[in-house]
Parts: structure tokens; sequence; C-alpha cells
């Protein structure tokens, strides 16, 4: 995974693009993502989250903007897969940052089988790592699919 | 009416020099809270390992 901070100001004042790559496959991009951070308040950090479109096209056409990131200059949060309520809201910690969407916010309905439910993120940053856990959850708090049980570590290189 | 004029004039002198007193100190907390917000942004740049699970 890499993230590079950019300037795309259509997104905001303080733009990272984050590319994640497949295990073993850094020229296969899983998922794209482009991140803003507004300064809510002195202890109160927000993530504004953008996914990209699951469409090939664009894709092949963004993808390894960590490298050229002319690659981006023409989009617009209007083409990212809308995520309203998503954001990632992170306080101040001793030595890391810890941060979590507000729980139910971030609702959608279920791929395939349309069940309203919602996801939950929960991130912590320090100066050598990068980890979260995030699953679905029904409305009534009940597991809807867990994506995992444990934390997803990512170390700096 | 003079007695009243000097109480003002005392509270004054008083609550500027609080503020004086106070201002250093404010600063450098405003600094921390703003350097704190830039390491949390250059926190994020860089390339990282693959996944491990804890």
């Amino acid at each position: 995974m890499v993230i590079k901070k950019i300037e795309l100001p259509a997104f905001g004042d303080h733009v990272f693009y984050g590319e994640w790559q497949a295990y073993g496959k850094p020229n296969k991009v899983t998922r794209q993502r482009i991140y803003n951070f507004v300064r809510e308040n002195d202890s109160t950090f927000r993530m504004n989250l953008h996914i990209f479109p699951m469409d090939s096209i664009f894709k092949a056409k963004t993808s390894g903007a960590h490298l050229h990131p002319d690659k981006l200059k023409s989009i617009s949060p209007k083409d990212m897969y809308p995520l309203a309520g998503c954001d990632v809201f992170f306080k101040p910690g001793q030595n890391h940052f810890q941060g979590a969407m507000k729980k139910g916010d971030c609702s959608f309905e279920a791929p395939n089988t349309g069940t309203p439910i919602y996801s939950w993120s929960q991130m912590k940053l320090t100066g050598d790592t990068f980890e979260y856990l995030d699953g679905w959850f029904n409305l009534d708090g009940s597991i809807y699919y867990e994506i995992s049980k444990e934390w997803y570590v990512f170390d700096k290189l | 009416m003079k007695t009243k004029s000097l109480f003002f004039a005392l509270l004054m002198f008083a609550t500027t020099r609080v503020l004086v007193a106070q201002e250093p100190s404010l600063i450098a907390k405003q600094q921390q809270l703003d350097a704190q917000w830039d390491v949390f942004l250059s926190h994020w740049e860089g390339s990282y390992d693959n996944n491990r699970q804890v």
C-alpha cells in the first residue's frame, strides 16, 4: 500500500491518494482511495474518504497516480462512489491517533440481499504503522458480515 | 466618583497583567496543537508493507 500527498483542490486542502496492491503483485491494484483531512477542532481530525468507482477503464487511467499525480487532475468528488456518513474521526492519543466512524452513520444496502446495514471502521495511526478493523452490521448492531476479527496492521517501509 | 474610577482603573490594570502573563502559555499551547495536526498529516504519507493480522 502506498499513500501519497497530492494537490487536488476539488477534494480539499489536505488530500492524499492511497493505492493498495494484491499480495506479491504490486501491479495488481485492489483498492484506490482519496483521503481529505479536515481539522474539525484542536482535538478532532476528520478523514473524508472517497472510494473510486468500480470501472476498469477509470481504474486503468488512474492506477499509479502516486507516481504520476497528473492522472488525477481531472477527477472530482462527483466521480467517486458516494459515501455519505462514512467519515472517520481521529483523536490524538499518546504517540498515536485513534479513529472511528460514527456508529450507524455509514449505512447502505448490502450487495445482493438489499438488507439495510452499516459499515463501521476503526483505525489507528502511528509514525510506523497504520491499522484498521472493520465490519458490516445490521441496524440492530448485530454482525452482518465480519470482515476481520483481528486488526490489520500495515508497517511503514 | 473618584473611588469608582480608581476601582475600575485597578481592575483594568489587574486584568491586563493576568492576560499578559497568560499569553506565552496560550501561544505555546496553540503551537503544540498545531504541531499535533502537522504530525497527524505527516504520519499518513509513505509506502507500507503488506498487511499482517495481529
